[in-house]
């Protein structure tokens, strides 16, 4: 873990003091999920935890060990003592990688890297199965299943080495990851979701697979507010696109008006299906933005 | 319309090739920036909602590309100078009127005069012509100095060699068609100049001190004295004072602005011939008025043998005349030359006639044949019509309505006669030169109203100092002047060479720029001619242009066409500047 951390501070500017405030915090799933390991989370299966979940008529082939005589006593019937087995949640963390992320410096990219591998650290510090995947017109890189803070360095170095590109293909990307068996989990999707095709048709991927999804919005004061005058041609950074427009105060107010209405869309969504929804500008600082604006969004705790 | 003095179609020219250009450049201009945004998602939503107003957005272009034409238009438009050039349209053609009034030497607060200015403004009308230009320059004498040329050099050249000459301003005929004409004046000699012409104003307000009347006249109840009357007037609008010089007297004078100081003085003593008058103002700024000149008459009294049986009114007229001997003669007494300068007769006549000049009025036709007129015939009530009114004898004298009852006309007046009043085709009074001069008048003071018209005795005085030879002064002032004598000779009194005279339709004309005494002289006839300024010429200040009532163009407002095409391209231009930073326009 020292290594991770002085990584991390290298490469992320994760400072120790920062990370261990990490450790303080852990994801929360307003659903229950079934995990692979035991860990430090309750899973619906009832296991050999320590937690008294119930009791269940003894059968055949049971471990007699675990028959509560003293309900034998009293009840004269042979009970076995059920527990709650603590398991590990899985986490999808998917980033956006479209350029859309890299525009103006690249400053949106970078604080989604940040916000990835905060979370991801704080999966793995609860023993959680973290599961990392960038994307843009499809899956461009994935993660498997991590756990455990000392598989930090390897997710940095998996965050360090992605290169953002394409255009946004949510759906796709999400259904070509989805194609192959992944256990119900919390999907968190960070991205700026401007996609041209819309991003409900992605989400959709994830709702219809029963995972619980946290949406972090990336937000930006110059994409909601952009300082353009003049005729201009605008480009998309994703599909090089162009559209020639004469920015006037009425164009302006008009598309943020369009960015407001977005945002709200994303959120009337999200709260529709119960999603998480996080919008997050960029330009508060990264820290304040786990240790504050995710806890009050009751992501964390 | 003058593009830079030339026509019209380099205007045309310039046009189109700039309205090419701006099209061109329109059309070409740089396109707009390329700005790279993260997603067109939520542009080509906005854009979408805005897709109503796509109309308006493809007229911004065509606005724009009209703004910027007729803000090019504007622009060539004042580059063109355009002027307006009367009726008329031609190649560029200025017809200059210098006005060379002699206030035009009024000196400005800058000690130049008006004229000095004027030619500064003339330099500057050639100098904004083209050197295609044709360029005229006259003067308000009424002549056309030089016709329309292009050679610039020779107007500049006739320019410097003008000058201001006393005398009235006339506009002078110029030809108008596609020209423009420029008016430069002080405004004070009122020359009126035709409609459409641009008048521009060297007047500026001066002080000024003249003399506006000087003049000497004998005084009628004393045959050796005279009197002179002196007029000096304050033509400033400030208090001034002035010392006024006279022969053998000087007067210290205070004038109020408008005063007028008057005085008559006893002359007597003043000497003979030409004198003068001479005063010194502070600040004076027109001299011409300075000074001012007179004739002292000859003081000895003219002999008239009246021949007794003449009028009665006649013989009370003589009586009354100064500087008159009057004696009343018997027909039958002889007249001498020796007692007598001239005689009268008036219906009686002396038994011989004498050898002397004389004023008669027979209707007798025997008479009149002893006088040299044997083709006399009685007539009865005849119409008179003045024929020579610039005869010395007709001065001041009119005759048209002096209705006679009996009367006889003369078919022949003869070689030296000169006829002054007609009935029909025949001469009813001539004036005869010589040998001896004789006014003859073929009817009788009392078969006529003669004696009860206002005239009679201006006639009588006329007639003595002519038969005399003693001619009464005129008065004129300086300028082009005219005497009623043909082929004259004309000098000044005070002496040098003759001056240079012109024929004009039987009398004789000189010019007089400074105040002098001339005599005329033709054959026999004399005329003395007293020259001095006009009074009319020394108010230097009296100019419809002072009071701005008259357009007096400057120097931008002359130009302001282009001015105001300028401003409004500069407007336009504000303008789109305006819209396009509300995106109004593209």
């Amino acid at each position: 873990v020292p290594d991770a951390q002085a990584l991390a501070a290298d490469e992320l500017l994760f400072d120790a003091a920062f990370l261990k405030k990490l450790e303080y915090l852990h994801v929360v799933s307003r659903r229950v999920f079934a995990g692979h390991f035991r860990a430090e989370r309750r899973a619906r299966t009832r296991g050999s935890g320590q937690e008294f979940a119930d009791h269940r008529e003894y059968t055949p082939g049971d471990d007699f060990r675990r028959i509560d005589w003293l309900a034998y006593q009293r009840l004269e019937r042979l009970l076995i003592r059920l527990f709650e087995e603590e398991q590990d949640l899985p986490i999808y963390l998917f980033v956006d990688c479209s350029r859309s992320m890299t525009h103006d410096n690249r400053p949106r990219f970078q604080y989604g890297l940040k916000v990835a591998a905060a979370l991801c650290y704080i999966g793995l510090a609860e023993l959680d199965r973290v599961t990392l995947a960038g994307y843009a017109e499809r899956v461009v890189a994935e993660l498997p299943a991590q756990r455990g803070k000392a598989r930090i360095l390897k997710v940095f170095r998996f965050l360090g080495s992605l290169e953002p590109g394409g255009a946004t293909d949510t759906r796709e990307a999400l259904r070509g990851f989805c194609a192959v068996h992944r256990s119900r989990g919390i999907s968190v999707i960070i991205s700026d979701f401007l996609d041209p095709a819309g991003f409900e048709r992605g989400l959709d991927v994830l709702r219809s697979l029963q995972h619980d999804v946290v949406a972090i919005h990336l937000t930006s004061r110059t994409d909601a507010v952009p300082d353009l005058r003049g005729d201009l041609v605008l480009v998309d950074a994703e599909t090089s696109g162009r559209c020639e427009v004469g920015i006037t105060p009425a164009i302006l107010a008009a598309y943020e008006r369009a960015h407001r209405v977005h945002s709200e869309e994303l959120a009337a969504y999200c709260w529709r299906h119960r999603f998480g929804y996080l919008p997050t500008p960029i330009e508060i600082p990264f820290e304040d933005a786990i240790l504050k604006l995710f806890r009050q969004g009751r992501f964390l705790t | 319309m003058t593009l830079l003095g030339v026509s019209g179609w380099p205007l045309v020219m310039l046009a189109a090739t700039a309205t090419t250009a701006v099209v061109w450049l329109f059309f070409i201009r740089p396109r707009h920036p390329v700005v790279v945004v993260p997603s067109l998602v939520l542009w080509r939503r906005v854009l979408a909602e805005r897709k109503p107003d796509s109309l308006i957005e493809r007229l911004r272009r065509l606005v724009s590309l009209l703004i910027a034409l007729l803000m090019t238009w504007l622009l060539v438009g004042a580059l063109a100078r355009p002027e307006r050039t009367g009726r008329g349209r031609g190649p560029g053609r200025l017809a200059l009127v210098l006005d060379t009034s002699s206030t035009m030497l009024t000196r400005a607060a800058d000690g130049r005069t008006r004229w000095d200015h004027a030619l500064d403004e003339a330099r500057r009308e050639i100098a904004r012509t083209s050197p295609a230009s044709e360029v005229l320059i006259a003067d308000t004498g009424g002549r056309a100095i030089l016709p329309y040329t292009t050679d610039l050099s020779l107007v500049r050249w006739t320019l410097d060699r003008l000058a201001p000459r006393p005398g009235s301003g006339v506009f002078p005929p110029v030809d108008r068609a596609g020209a423009r004409v420029v008016l430069i004046t002080d405004g004070v000699a009122g020359v009126t100049p035709p409609a459409g012409t641009t008048v521009v104003s060297v007047f500026e307000p001066a002080i000024n001190l003249g003399i506006t009347r000087f003049a000497v006249r004998a005084v009628r109840a004393e045959s050796t004295s005279d009197e002179a009357d002196i007029e000096v007037t304050n033509f400033s609008r400030v208090r001034r004072q002035a010392r006024l010089e006279l022969p053998g007297a000087e007067r210290r004078l205070q004038l109020a602005p408008g005063e007028i100081f008057h005085e008559t003085l006893d002359a007597s003593e003043w000497p003979e011939g030409e004198i003068g008058a001479r005063l010194e103002a502070d600040g004076d700024a027109y001299p011409l008025d300075d000074e001012a000149r007179a004739y002292v008459p000859r003081r000895r009294a003219v002999r008239l043998a009246l021949v007794r049986g003449a009028s009665r009114a006649l013989e009370t007229v003589l009586g009354l005349m100064p500087r008159v001997e009057l004696s009343i003669v018997e027909p039958t007494s002889p007249i001498r030359r020796e007692a007598a300068d001239a005689w009268i007769a008036d219906g009686v006549m002396p038994a011989s006639i004498p050898d002397v000049p004389a004023l008669v009025f027979t209707s007798n036709t025997g008479t009149l044949a002893a006088l040299g007129f044997g083709a006399a015939r009685p007539v009865a009530a005849p119409v008179l019509d003045v024929r020579d009114a610039d005869h010395p004898l007709m001065r001041g004298v009119a005759l048209g309505d002096v209705q006679v009852a009996r009367a006889a006309v003369l078919e022949h007046a003869g070689a030296d006669a000169r006829v002054l009043v007609t009935a029909g085709p025949a001469a009813l009074a001539l004036a005869i030169g010589r040998p001896v001069r004789r006014v003859v008048f073929a009817f009788e003071v009392d078969d006529s109203d003669l004696a009860t018209q206002r005239a009679f005795p201006v006639f009588i005085q006329n007639a003595i100092d002519w038969l005399a030879g003693e001619p009464s002064s005129l008065s004129r002032p300086t300028g082009e002047v005219a005497v009623s004598l043909p082929d004259a000779r004309v000098r000044a009194v005070a002496g040098g060479a003759p001056v240079g005279t012109r024929p004009l339709l039987g009398a004789t004309v000189f010019d007089a720029e400074r105040p002098a005494v001339f005599v005329a002289e033709s054959g026999t006839l004399r005329q003395l001619v007293v020259v001095n300024p006009s009074p009319a010429a020394s108010d230097v200040n009296r100019s419809p242009l002072a009071r701005g009532d008259a357009r007096r163009d400057r120097p931008g407002a002359r130009s302001g066409l282009w001015v105001y095409l300028l401003l409004g391209s500069l407007v336009i231009a504000g303008a789109e500047w305006w819209t396009y930073h509300r995106r109004l326009t593209v």
